[in-house]
C-alpha cells in the first residue's frame, strides 16, 4: 500500500560546523536549541554554526536526539545517558557549555553547570587552581586577608560567638 | 586592573539586568575583560554560566572560590549572587533588605544605604554568624516570647493576669517577670542576648515623664544584667511595630490592652515633643462592649475568653456604619465545648466604638480624631522639609487586626483633614498580625551587625555610673 510519503516526511535541517562539515537533523529535534528555533522561524534550512566545532557539534546532536525522544517511560534511560554524557574532560565540558550557551539549549546548560559544580565541590582551593590551570596571583598577605574576611565559610558548624567576650 | 573591571562590570550589569535578550552580547564583552585577567581554563566561559555554577555550589563553597585568584574573587563578590543566596533563606527577603539598608548602623543612625554601598557577601557571612537572641515583647495585656531564629513567637502569657503592671519601674516585678519567662522557655538567661520591647507609657514631653521613661529603661536593664544576660537591646514597642512594617518613620496606632496610643516616630525615635496621643479604649473595652451586647440579647457564654474568641473571629469594622446597619450581617461561629454563637450587628458595632465611643456610653475621643490631631501636630512642628514622614500610618496590636479597620481609618482621615495634610496618607494594617512588635525585634535580632550595633553589653552597663536610682 503506497501511502503518501509527504505526511510521513519530517522536515530536515542541515547544521554546519565551524569546520564546514554538515549534519542532517530533524527540525522537531533541532528546535530544542533556542538559537536554531529563531533561525527556522526566519525560514533558514541550512544553519551555519561558526562558533561550534565538529567534535562538539556531534556531541550536541547526540544530546538533542536523545532528549528529543523524551517520553514518560524512558526517563530513567535519559538520566543514565546524562550521567555518562558528562563523563568528559574539563576541556570538552568547557567547549560543550560554550556551544550550549550559544545555542540556547537550557537543559544542557543546566546539566553541564551541575557537572562543573559537582567537580568543584569539596575540593581544596589548591586543587581547583591545579585543575583549571589558574595561577595564584595573591600575595600571602592578601590571601590571608581574604581568608579572614570569609572565615565563616571555612569553618564547619560554627554559629555561636564566644560569650566570654562579653 | 580591578578598578577597571569594576567600572566595566557596573555599567554592564545595569544593562544586562534590564534586557535579557541583550545579555549575550554584554556577557561576551564581559568575558573578554575577564579573560585578560586570566581565569585559567575558565577563560571564555560566559559570566552567566559561572554565576549559575556558583549558585549551584551554594554560599559556603562560593565564598571559598574567592581564594582561587583575583578575578575569581571579583566575580564571587558580586552582590547579585549574594542577594540570591539571601533570598533563598527562610527570612522574607524584603524585610531582610529593609533591615540591612536601614537598621544596620544601630538605633542612632537610621540612614538608608544604597545597594552599591553594601557588600552583600559580607552581610551574608555576618548574618550566618549572628547568635540567636531571646525576644520578649511584653505589653500590659499579653506578652509574646520566643527565639529570633524561629519564624514566630513560641509562647504567650497573659501579663495582666500573672504579672500585674509591668509598666511601672519596679525592679522586683520586672525581675520576677523576666525570670518566669526564662523558666517557661527553659533556657538560661546567661547564654544569649535579649531583645525586649519597652511598653508605651509616660509619653509626655514633661521632665517627670522623661525621668519615668529613663527609670523604666534602667530598671529593665538592671533586672536583666543582674540575671547575667550578656547583652540587652531595649526598644520601644511602637518603634518595633514600625520596623515590622519596613519603615523607620511614620505614625504607629497601637491598640493595646487598656488604651490606644498614637505615636509619631521619625528615624526610629519617638517624637515626644510632637506629642503622643492616647485614647482610653483598648482590647479590654472592645471585649467588654461585645459582652454587654450579648448579655442584652440574653446570649449565654462561658467566660470573657469566649467573648474574646468571638470578637477575634466574627467582628469587623464597617466602612460605612449607617449603611451596614441596614444590611443582613448575621454570621455564626462555633467554639469547641461551648457551641455555636450567632452575631449580627454586634459584629461591626463592637469595632465601631473606636470611632464613635458614645455608642458604648464613653466620653473618649474617637480614634480618627486622635490620629488627625497627631497629624496636625506633626504638620505644625515642621520637623523635616519633606513632610511625608508622618503620612504612613501603621496599625499595631491584636485588636488592630479587625478586618476593615485600616480602610475605615483612612477614609475618616481623608474626610477630617484638609487636603494639604491628607494628601498621600496611607493606613497600613498590622504587619504580621498580632505579633508586629515581636517581628520587628526579630528583624533586629537577625541583622548582620547584631548584637554590637543595637545592644548594651553587660560590661558597658556595669562600668557606667547610671545605677543611682532608688527603688
Amino acid at each position: 500500500m503506497a501511502s503518501s510519503s509527504k505526511t510521513e516526511q519530517k522536515k530536515m535541517l542541515i547544521l554546519k560546523s565551524s569546520e564546514e562539515e554538515e549534519f542532517e537533523i530533524e527540525e522537531s529535534i533541532a528546535v530544542q536549541s533556542g538559537t536554531i528555533k529563531n533561525m527556522v522561524e526566519d525560514d533558514f534550512t541550512l544553519i551555519p554554526l561558526p562558533n561550534v566545532d565538529t567534535e562538539t557539534l556531534i556531541k550536541i546532536i547526540k544530546y538533542m536526539k536523545k532528549h528529543g525522544e523524551k517520553t514518560k517511560s524512558n526517563e530513567k534511560d535519559i538520566e543514565e545517558f546524562d550521567k555518562e554524557f558528562v563523563k568528559k574532560s574539563f576541556t570538552e565540558l568547557k567547549e560543550l557549555v560554550l556551544a550550549a550557551n550559544y545555542l540556547h539549549i537550557t537543559s544542557l546548560i543546566d546539566l553541564l553547570c551541575q557537572a562543573f559544580a559537582d567537580r568543584i565541590k569539596n575540593k581544596s582551593v589548591k586543587a581547583i587552581r591545579e585543575i583549571f590551570g589558574i595561577p595564584n596571583d595573591f600575595t600571602p598577605e592578601e590571601e590571608a586577608e581574604v581568608y579572614e574576611q570569609h572565615k565563616w565559610a571555612h569553618e564547619e558548624g560554627k554559629e555561636h560567638i564566644d560569650h566570654s567576650a562579653y | 586592573m580591578s578598578t577597571l573591571l569594576r567600572k566595566v562590570w557596573d555599567s554592564l550589569s545595569t544593562r544586562s539586568i534590564s534586557s535579557s535578550s541583550n545579555s549575550i552580547s554584554s556577557v561576551d564583552q564581559m568575558t573578554m575583560y575577564v579573560q585578560t585577567a586570566s581565569t585559567g581554563e575558565f577563560d571564555r566561559i560566559p559570566l552567566d554560566i559561572f554565576i549559575q555554577i556558583l549558585k549551584i555550589l551554594g554560599p559556603k563553597e562560593s565564598a571559598k572560590m574567592s581564594l582561587v585568584c583575583k578575578s575569581w574573587k571579583f566575580i564571587v563578590c558580586d552582590n547579585r549572587l549574594w542577594i540570591y543566596f539571601l533570598q533563598n533563606q527562610n527570612e522574607p527577603w524584603d524585610s531582610t533588605f529593609f533591615a540591612e539598608t536601614h537598621l544596620r548602623s544601630g538605633p542612632l543612625r537610621m540612614l538608608s544605604n544604597s545597594v552599591s554601598d553594601l557588600s552583600f557577601m559580607s552581610i551574608f557571612g555576618q548574618r550566618a554568624q549572628v547568635p540567636g537572641a531571646i525576644i520578649i515583647d511584653g505589653g500590659s495585656g499579653y506578652c509574646k516570647f520566643g527565639w529570633s531564629k524561629y519564624s514566630a513567637p513560641s509562647g504567650r502569657s497573659a501579663t495582666f493576669f500573672e504579672f500585674g503592671n509591668i509598666e511601672s519601674p519596679m525592679y522586683s516585678r520586672l525581675r520576677h517577670f523576666f525570670s518566669t519567662i526564662y523558666t517557661r522557655m527553659q533556657v538560661k538567661s546567661s547564654t544569649q542576648p535579649i531583645i525586649v520591647s519597652i511598653p508605651i507609657c509616660h509619653y509626655d514631653d514633661t521632665e517627670s515623664d522623661k525621668a519615668a521613661r529613663a527609670q523604666l529603661k534602667d530598671a529593665i536593664h538592671s533586672a536583666l544584667f543582674d540575671m547575667n544576660v550578656p547583652a540587652v537591646c531595649a526598644v520601644n514597642q511602637a518603634v518595633l511595630a514600625l520596623f515590622a512594617a519596613k519603615k523607620v518613620s511614620g505614625i504607629v496606632v497601637n491598640i493595646g490592652f487598656h488604651q490606644t496610643s498614637i505615636v509619631p516616630i521619625l528615624h526610629g525615635k519617638v517624637m515626644h515633643q510632637v506629642g503622643v496621643e492616647v485614647v482610653g479604649i483598648g482590647a479590654l473595652k472592645l471585649t467588654g462592649f461585645l459582652k454587654e451586647q450579648m448579655q442584652q440579647k440574653n446570649t449565654y457564654f462561658g467566660s470573657l475568653y469566649t467573648v474574646r474568641a468571638l470578637k477575634e473571629n466574627l467582628c469587623y469594622v464597617a466602612l460605612d456604619y449607617k449603611a451596614e446597619l441596614s444590611k443582613d450581617t448575621k454570621s455564626t461561629f462555633q467554639i469547641a465545648s461551648e457551641g455555636c454563637f450567632t452575631l449580627s450587628e454586634e459584629r461591626f458595632k463592637t469595632g465601631e466604638i473606636l470611632f464613635q465611643p458614645c455608642i458604648a456610653g464613653m466620653r473618649a475621643m474617637g480614634l480618627q480624631n486622635a490620629v488627625a490631631l497627631c497629624i496636625e501636630h506633626c504638620h505644625d512642628v515642621e520637623l523635616m522639609v519633606d513632610d511625608s514622614w508622618y503620612k504612613t500610618i501603621v496599625l499595631a496590636g491584636g485588636s488592630a487586626c479587625l478586618p476593615g479597620l485600616a480602610e475605615r481609618l483612612e477614609k475618616e482621615l481623608y474626610e477630617l483633614l484638609p487636603s494639604c495634610m491628607s494628601n498621600g496618607i496611607r493606613v497600613l494594617p498590622p504587619p504580621y498580625g498580632v505579633d508586629s512588635a515581636w517581628f520587628g525585634a526579630k528583624l533586629i535580632g537577625n541583622l548582620s551587625s547584631f548584637p554590637t550595633s543595637w545592644c548594651v553589653m553587660r560590661k558597658q552597663f556595669r562600668h557606667s555610673s547610671r545605677r543611682k536610682f532608688m527603688w
